[in-house]
């Protein structure tokens, strides 16, 4: 029995509806209603919610945070890659599986395993608090959380990159004379670049809505280590939803816009190898 | 005595329980140029990796121009490697490329750039030194790495498959390329390749290898005239292998024969293995046979161009393939279904105690 050409336009528009219908009602949506929240009493006292010094502080500390977390996983994170694409060593599919870990464990969870190991209670914490640097509650604990928190991001996304490019080239410049940390930083890094942008992209995005870690590590403490997604937290808790609403639709839009240039960046004209 | 260029001793490899360097032992000559040749898995491309340092021997000694290799890294072994897939630096241009033994080992800029002119040069891409590689076809590229591997002076050549990523046409012309060069600078060099004309035409001698084993090392005449095993008598080009008997400095097989050289087998008594390339054996017309000849019954006849290819079965019942030059008489006679009288022009032995030999009524 064969289906009409009518059957199948059907079904095919029906699937299409039901993806579209489903994608705004999940995803749209609930954007849209950000909003409105947001520019409900005027453009005006919208841009003063943003202007508020409590807001711009958390801001900027959320910038900040994601690219120190950026940077540092994008140099942890793609020698790792290389670690593990590249070398035969005991221990290896150990490793690989619990990079993956930060993914599968509750965010709060991480930032309580932090706590516990560099807290003022901890043996690292401890340690280091006699010493006078505190980890906990202040930047250094924040970027902790996010670099574990965003840790896989770049590993992935430069080791997916990292397997399509045969080992010659590493071992060409081998031969002509290139010692071990030129053949990585002549051959390797510029063969991976487009992996590493990827992974800076994601990483830095992930790392702006970053909350289950922060709210344990930081004390969420107002101006001073209280990032974005915390201040929202906060904000909608003293029923200041307005004030929540201004800076969520802010940080949604530049996670938005860093996926849309993620797009651009991972086009197929910039993947060709040589 | 000047020492040779390359000299590997007991050479010996395993990934896990697979042995793919056998305890091998190779000596090439100052200036020459060795194709290794094998099939895929054979060990060859490992033999290659070995001796550039890239992968570690499980035992025995690899020797460049006398010196030991043993905890020599392969920056510090003086060869020059060219990979099957050019193994370039992308989005750089030429003259990058070139120059990049010389940048990384430190040689002052002036020198660097003259010396990769002159590369650049001796492979012909002086017109396209300055653009990007993206832009060559891979005839060029496979050229530009060359020219790369060379830039550093090595004194050992390796090249793994340079040809085998190229369509026919550019092969062939870059096979000449290549040959030209290497004369040139007069550098020893190992060529390993899966291409037994490849072999033929670039090596000086080729080594054919087997399951981490050589077969023979020998020049190509005498590898493709008095091939030392089976093997290889069947892995360069075609053969016809038939059950043999020894008589009087003949071998025979059935009634077809051929006389025996002096390659070291009495040429009395004993079974062998009789080997006859297919343009050794010739057609006459029907008629008596005289000594050494036989009769054979045509099953088939193909035209391949130059050459004309008839399979048959001679009244022994050996099957026995020939190929006949387009000139010769009997080439525009000969159909399926006819029988012919079959000579052997030449011919090699190789021993086999165990073999069927000739038939009991023809001794």
């Amino acid at each position: 029995m064969r289906r009409s050409p009518d059957t199948d336009a059907l079904v095919r528009g029906a699937t299409f509806a039901a993806a579209l219908g489903l994608f705004f009602l999940l995803i749209l949506l609930p954007l849209v209603s950000l909003n409105q929240y947001a520019v409900r009493e005027g453009i005006g006292v919208f841009w003063d919610r943003l202007k508020n010094p409590d807001a711009v502080a958390a801001l900027r500390l959320t910038a900040l945070v994601a690219l120190a977390a950026t940077a540092v996983n994008a140099v942890i994170g793609t020698t790792m890659a290389f670690l593990l694409t590249r070398y035969r060593f005991p221990g290896r599919k150990v490793i690989n599986a619990l990079v993956d870990i930060p993914l599968a464990i509750p965010t709060v969870v991480t930032g309580f395993a932090l706590l516990l190991m560099y807290g003022p209670l901890g043996p690292v914490g401890r340690f280091l608090g006699e010493r006078n640097i505190q980890v906990m509650f202040s930047f250094p604990g924040l970027l902790l959380g996010h670099v574990f928190v965003t840790f896989p991001f770049m590993v992935r996304a430069v080791g997916a990159v990292l397997e399509s490019v045969p080992r010659s080239g590493e071992d060409a410049a081998r031969t002509l004379g290139a010692k071990e940390w030129q053949v990585f930083a002549f051959v390797t890094i510029p063969a991976v670049k487009e992996g590493i942008i990827a992974g800076a992209f994601l990483t830095f995005s992930r790392s702006l809505g970053e909350f289950g870690a922060s709210i344990m590590v930081s004390g969420n403490l107002v101006g001073r280590t209280q990032t974005g997604p915390l201040y929202i937290f906060s904000r909608f808790n003293t029923g200041d939803v307005e004030g929540a609403a201004a800076i969520a639709i802010l940080l949604a839009l530049a996670s938005f816009l860093i996926l849309l240039l993620l797009q651009f960046v991972q086009s197929p004209a910039g993947r060709s190898a040589a | 005595m000047t020492l040779p260029g390359l000299s590997i001793e007991n050479l010996r490899k395993a990934f896990g329980e697979k042995e793919v360097l056998a305890g091998i032992s190779l000596s090439v000559e100052t200036g020459e140029l060795l194709a290794i040749l094998g099939p895929s898995g054979c060990g060859k491309s490992t033999l290659l990796r070995v001796v550039a340092g890239l992968l570690r021997a499980d035992r025995g000694t690899v020797k460049i121009a006398g010196r030991d290799m043993e905890g020599v890294p392969p920056r510090d072994r003086g060869i020059g490697f060219v990979f099957q897939d050019y193994a370039l630096l992308p989005k750089t241009t030429v003259r990058d490329n070139v120059g990049f033994g010389l940048r990384v080992r430190g040689v002052p800029s002036v020198d660097r750039d003259r010396k990769t002119s002159e590369m650049i040069e001796l492979v012909g891409l002086a017109e396209e030194a300055d653009r990007s590689v993206e832009t060559l076809s891979g005839g060029q590229r496979q050229r530009v790495a060359l020219a790369r591997a060379l830039a550093v002076s090595p004194s050992l050549l390796l090249l793994d498959e340079p040809l085998s990523a190229l369509d026919i046409k550019v092969r062939e012309r870059l096979r000449r390329e290549i040959a030209a060069v290497q004369k040139k600078v007069g550098i020893t060099t190992l060529i390993v390749t899966h291409d037994q004309e490849e072999a033929m035409e670039l090596g000086d001698r080729i080594a054919v290898m087997n399951e981490g084993r050589f077969e023979q090392v020998a020049s190509p005449r005498d590898v493709y005239q008095d091939p030392a095993t089976e093997f290889v008598a069947k892995f360069i080009g075609e053969v016809n292998i038939l059950p043999g008997q020894l008589y009087r400095g003949s071998a025979y097989a059935g009634n077809l024969a051929i006389r025996m050289g002096g390659n070291g087998i009495p040429s009395h008594g004993g079974t062998v293995k009789v080997l006859l390339r297919p343009e050794d054996v010739t057609l006459l017309p029907p008629g008596i046979v005289e000594a050494g000849q036989t009769h054979a019954n045509v099953k088939s006849v193909s035209w391949l161009g130059a050459y004309l290819r008839a399979e048959m079965t001679t009244e022994e019942g050996y099957p026995l393939t020939a190929l006949l030059q387009r000139s010769h008489p009997m080439a525009d006679r000969v159909s399926a279904g006819d029988t012919v009288r079959v000579t052997a022009l030449r011919g090699t032995v190789l021993p086999d105690p165990l073999g069927a030999g000739a038939p009991e009524y023809f001794l």
